[in-house]
């Protein structure tokens, strides 16, 4: 017995002898400091996208892409869209609802303003009263006039508006009413566009407060009713992408402080799978500044004829993405998916990533050849129903 | 267990050479309505296939998603929420101002005029997630739209707990 103990201590001993110095506790030190991390530096060359969760109370996590750690996350409030990332600032933006009951009791529409670096909310500004569009998670809802200053807010009453904040002065400006205008894109330093229902594009100008101090419709843009257009175009310097539900892309070039009409341009195809159309889910196009290549989620549909009601080819999964270079328009490739996609984006750096949501799942691609180098797993390195992205570059 | 691991999606959505692209769709819709929220995400006829096999008049059942009035439907489906076509669950409240569809009854071969009234303000149903689509149009044509939230609308709470599929008349 008294063998069996001496052999036990020198096992023990040996064993403590054994533990590096590095995990070792120094009595001294505890106990441990109580913090709260702030996020790194972003490394050169470093892909860290935000990742935003559909689901009811929504949320985004920010993801280093290349070796799928999560970073840090924030709440989106309810039905949530992606945070708003100016150029340059220490700040970035979340336009949110929240219900004081959970699911009933008052409305709360805020814009939250949250620390790059810590990702807390250091201020909000209320916007009252309420009228937040919600509903499918989908691209440019909101946006930030290219100065950074203003956040416009799609509104819905069920009447279209959109709502104005001042971010310097960080006060809700008012309402915009446009009627029949849905979506806002950015187009210039106090500007935005909207699509209408009636095929036309609207401009509206804000004065130095933010207030509209003018307006002006653009009739022909494209046939509302016979080839409506997805609102969840693309930017690329000065020019918006939309592509149509039939496979006709739609240029709109907002430089000079003017507006002009590309000539527009079919990219249909048809194959064994059948007629290629753009895909809809939530955010389907994607471009790389720097190489003028537009990503474009792909899905193939029997026909594209009408049934009694209307419509219904016009908003299947992903299962190519296709790649444009924008400038000749040709084709590039087409790029087969590893599985069904609500939503493609692209990193703007010269080594880009194309990061493709399944809702599950986040897979990525070489951008540059179509590869899939990595996946992103559910309750591994994401969670809940991915349905929007966003580059942090 | 994780809701994400109830509902399998990573295996239902991976796209296997073999199977079908309606299959696949028909794969994720089924594991959405197996217990996720999903509002307003586009997928396909959640129910249609099977019940097409076992329904004994087709397009006539309103407890499966492939019901003629549900063709233009983007939600859960109130009838398997404690509500019906036309009634919200207890609970709930219906927001007055919808979206509209016009869908072809089978049994006669007339078009409908139906109303999508989302049910309001009670926690997300999450029953028989169904998403057809069939004359859905963009936010800038909202009246035909199904991928706006129509709850806190006319006095209605915000959130979201299932639509109804009212049938308002015969399409002229």
């Amino acid at each position: 017995m008294k063998r069996t103990f001496f052999a036990l201590a020198l096992v023990a001993s040996m064993g403590f002898a054994g533990v590096p110095a590095s995990a070792q506790i120094d009595p001294a030190s505890l106990p441990e400091p109580l913090i709260t991390a702030t996020l790194p530096d972003k490394p050169d060359g470093a892909h860290w996208v935000w990742i935003a969760s559909f689901a009811n109370y929504a949320h985004a996590d920010l993801i280093d892409a290349d070796s799928g750690t999560l970073l840090g996350s924030i709440e989106l409030g309810y039905q949530g869209l992606l945070p708003q990332l100016p150029n340059s600032a220490d700040e970035f933006y979340n336009h949110a609802v929240y219900m004081t009951r959970g699911y009933h009791g008052d409305l709360v529409e805020v814009v939250e303003i949250f620390d790059a670096k810590t990702l807390e909310i250091k201020g909000e500004i209320p916007i009252d009263p309420p009228k937040a569009m919600r509903g499918l998670a989908s691209s440019n809802l909101t946006t930030l006039t290219d100065n950074d200053r203003f956040l416009i807010q799609s509104f819905f009453t069920p009447a279209l508006s959109f709502g104005v904040v001042d971010l310097q002065e960080r006060k809700y400006v008012g309402e915009i009413e446009t009627g029949g205008c849905a979506h806002t894109m950015a187009a210039g330093s106090r500007r935005f566009l909207s699509l209408c229902g009636d095929g036309s594009v609207l401009t509206v100008d804000l004065d130095e407060n933010g207030a509209e101090s003018g307006r002006e419709t653009h009739p022909g843009f494209f046939d509302a009713e016979g080839d409506p257009l997805h609102p969840t175009g693309a930017r690329s310097g000065d020019v918006w992408y939309f592509a149509s539900v039939r496979g006709v892309m739609h240029a709109v070039d907002t430089s000079g402080g003017g507006i002009s009409f590309q000539e527009p341009w079919t990219f249909r195809d048809e194959d064994d799978a059948g007629v290629w159309v753009p895909a809809a889910p939530n955010q389907h196009m994607a471009i790389h500044e720097a190489s003028g290549r537009l990503f474009l989620l792909m899905s193939s549909v029997p026909d594209l004829e009408r049934k009694p009601g209307g419509y219904d080819f016009h908003r299947g999964f992903g299962f190519e993405t296709w790649v444009f270079d924008i400038e000749s328009r040709e084709r590039l490739a087409r790029y087969k998916m590893d599985k069904a996609a609500a939503a493609v984006a692209v990193s703007q750096d010269d080594a880009p990533l194309l990061y493709v949501s399944t809702y599950s799942h986040v897979d990525i691609y070489d951008a540059s050849t179509g590869e899939l180098t990595r996946t992103l797993n559910p309750d591994v390195e994401v969670r809940g129903v991915l349905v929007l992205m966003q580059p942090w570059d | 267990m994780n809701w994400f691991d109830n509902i399998s999606i990573r295996a239902a959505t991976r796209l296997a050479d073999r199977t079908s692209r309606r299959s696949v769709l028909g794969s994720i819709g089924s594991a959405i309505a197996g217990g996720v929220l999903l509002p307003l995400l586009p997928v396909d006829r959640t129910f249609a296939q099977e019940a097409a096999d076992d329904a004994a008049e087709p397009m006539q059942d309103p407890m499966q998603c492939d019901y003629w009035a549900y063709c233009s439907v983007d939600g859960w489906l109130c009838g398997c929420c404690g509500g019906s076509t036309n009634s919200c669950p207890p609970g709930s409240k219906a927001a007055p101002i919808t979206w509209t569809g016009t869908c072809q009854n089978p049994a006669d071969g007339k078009s409908y005029v139906v109303a999508y009234h989302d049910c309001c303000g009670a926690f997300p149903c999450q029953r028989c997630y169904c998403n057809t689509n069939e004359g859905d149009t963009m936010r800038y044509h909202p009246q035909r739209s199904n991928s706006v939230l129509w709850c806190g609308n006319g006095g209605a709470p915000f959130g979201y707990h299932c639509t109804m599929s009212r049938i308002l008349a015969v399409a002229e």
